[in-house]
């Protein structure tokens, strides 16, 4: 599959700090790539590194192929990125923010603009200034400005932090419609996994500088292990009976557990009925996007 | 660099300092004119001192301009739109150099415009030769854009809009104040009439004697290269009084050259600038 970016043993030191420890990783063309991470574990300084925000200490990525070494600037006329928070001019209008940088692109004209604003949402605000806008409308701004020079990538970082759950609705909605009928390649940087997890076709998992894995979204699914949440009135009889029928478990509190593997459902209730133990609810459960992460990663000390 | 330039300038026209800036500073202008027509009705004879005079004025708008144009770019983040989209480090420096630098000579325009309309209405003229008029206003607008280059290093280097407009005018209050001391000192007399006081405790005044302040020798030739070369010592001496000004002829050529410098140090430091 071709790739739109490529990073090859990056390198960021700020000081004695090491943002990236020789980071590689590979965006292939049309993905809606999750990158993953702990706070600080250098997801923003990649995207800034990418987007010429700063400078890499040592190794190169190649963005459209275009080695960062080379002449850069043209590739990335191509793409369009919110790092952080938008960047907006708070003192002007939605309409103003986006013919600001129709004239930075050197655009023809403005008639492009009701489109882009009809696409994210913002065709009625008027002549109400970006200040006013809330958390949510600044975010679809932000892309909307991203979106100006008709990219075929985009880089978001943290796109959905502090927004209310409307709001994460509607981002979510437009990256997906985004992807599907513009066909942008989209790089979503977020700690939020559940929602990054209603997105992503591809998964790349950062720590302490470096990726620690790339993953398809279906790769992913089949690895992720499937298991039985049961309600119980006793764990420790419960813990009894699955060890004595050799199945793996995990005891999540008193009354719960998860159970891994293939069971009979009527073998388990009559052994426990058996054990004393009465089975109040049981349910299939997916091992979650975070459940993955931390088994990949580790628990931080912090944590 | 020219899609950069015309949306700095549109957004220029869009920005509500611009034109709060030059309304202060055509009203004050104006009313400088007005007010010293009240108290001595002979002062709207000389409109063109009062233009050159307002150069200093203008200073003071274009520093708080500069740092609340170039500072709104780091707060909002908006340079880094231009960024993203491959628009080089040089040419954004370059373009909001030109920017800031427009500007001033706006700023400039605007107070000679309301000048000359106030002083025009209460019958007013020139008031010195056409061609020190023209000098004197060579030097103020260079002066002038060394300082909008100094504003504009400033602005490009900083990254938070309080720290820019901080650094900002105490840098312009600074370079005032050194400029008036370097001109007030050089001011003093070579000789001053002396007081003696004799054994009988009378006081005697008449002779002149040597000035304790006044500087002489290789300290003044410094002082005064300082002062001609500082485009605030130029500005404060431009605006100082009718007459020929020292080395008028040099004062732009040392103004482009206060230019240059700042701009090659803001350039090669900015190049190199980690943004956030």
């Amino acid at each position: 599959m071709e790739n739109i970016l490529t990073t090859s043993n990056l390198v960021k030191k700020y000081h004695k700090f090491t943002a990236l420890d020789g980071l590689s990783m590979n965006v292939p063309k049309g993905a809606i790539y999750g990158f993953v991470g702990r706070n600080g574990a250098g997801k923003t300084t990649l995207i800034r590194l990418i987007c010429g925000l700063q400078f890499a200490t040592a190794g190169t990525f190649t963005l459209y192929g275009t080695e960062s070494t080379g002449d850069i600037s043209k590739a990335r006329r191509r793409m369009g990125a919110v790092v952080e928070t938008p960047s907006i001019y708070l003192d002007m209008t939605a309409e103003d923010n986006l013919k600001e940088q129709y004239r930075v692109l050197g655009m023809p004209s403005f008639k492009g603009i009701p489109e882009l604003l009809k696409l994210v949402g913002l065709e009625n605000t008027g002549h109400k200034k970006a200040r006013n806008f809330s958390l949510g409308m600044r975010q679809r701004l932000g892309i909307a400005i991203a979106l100006c020079g008709d990219p075929d990538f985009l880089l978001l970082d943290e796109p959905i932090n502090g927004l209310d759950p409307q709001g994460i609705i509607e981002i979510r909605e437009l990256i997906l419609k985004l992807n599907r009928e513009r066909q942008i390649t989209v790089l979503i940087s977020s700690h939020i996994l559940d929602e990054l997890s209603r997105l992503a076709t591809h998964y790349g998992f950062i720590d302490k500088g470096r990726i620690v894995k790339e993953i398809s979204a279906e790769q992913l699914e089949k690895e992720c292990r499937k298991c039985a949440r049961v309600s119980v009135s006793d764990t420790k009889k419960l813990a009894t009976v699955l060890d004595g029928v050799g199945l793996e478990y995990a005891v999540i509190d008193e009354r719960t557990a998860d159970i891994y593997g293939e069971i009979s459902i009527t073998k388990l209730t009559d052994r426990l009925k058996n054990a004393g133990c009465e089975l109040f609810s049981i349910n299939e459960h997916d091992e979650s996007l975070e459940a993955y992460f931390i088994n990949l990663v580790g628990v931080s000390e912090n944590d | 660099m020219t899609r950069l330039l015309r949306a700095n300038f549109a957004r220029l026209w869009k920005t509500t300092s611009f034109w709060v800036c030059t309304a202060i500073s055509a009203v004050l202008s104006a009313a400088s004119v007005v007010s010293g027509y009240m108290i001595r009705p002979i002062s709207v004879e000389y409109m063109g001192t009062s233009m050159i005079s307002n150069a200093s004025n203008a200073l003071l708008f274009i520093a708080i301009f500069a740092a609340l144009y170039l500072g709104t770019d780091h707060s909002n983040g908006t340079i880094r739109n231009k960024l993203i989209i491959g628009r080089t480090r040089i040419e954004i420096y370059f373009a909001n150099l030109i920017t800031i630098i427009a500007f001033g000579i706006m700023q400039l325009g605007a107070a000679y415009a309301a000048v000359h309309v106030a002083g025009a209405f209460l019958g007013g003229n020139l008031g010195m030769p056409a061609g020190e008029f023209a000098m004197k206003t060579l030097v103020c607008v260079c002066a002038l854009a060394a300082m909008c280059a100094l504003f504009t290093v400033i602005g490009m280097l900083c990254s938070s809009k309080s720290l820019i407009v901080t650094i900002t005018l105490i840098s312009v209050f600074a370079l005032m104040l050194t400029g008036a001391l370097i001109t007030q000192r050089l001011a003093e007399p070579e000789l001053v009439t002396g007081a003696s006081i004799d054994e009988n405790g009378n006081l005697h005044i008449g002779g002149q004697v040597p000035n304790p302040l006044y500087v002489s020798g290789v300290q003044r030739d410094i002082l005064t290269a300082v002062n001609d070369v500082l485009p605030m010592g130029q500005l404060i001496q431009a605006t100082a009084g009718s007459g020929s000004l020292h080395a008028e002829e040099l004062m732009p050529l040392y103004s482009l050259g206060v230019l240059a410098v700042s701009t090659a140090v803001g350039v090669v430091v900015f190049r190199k600038k980690d943004m956030k």
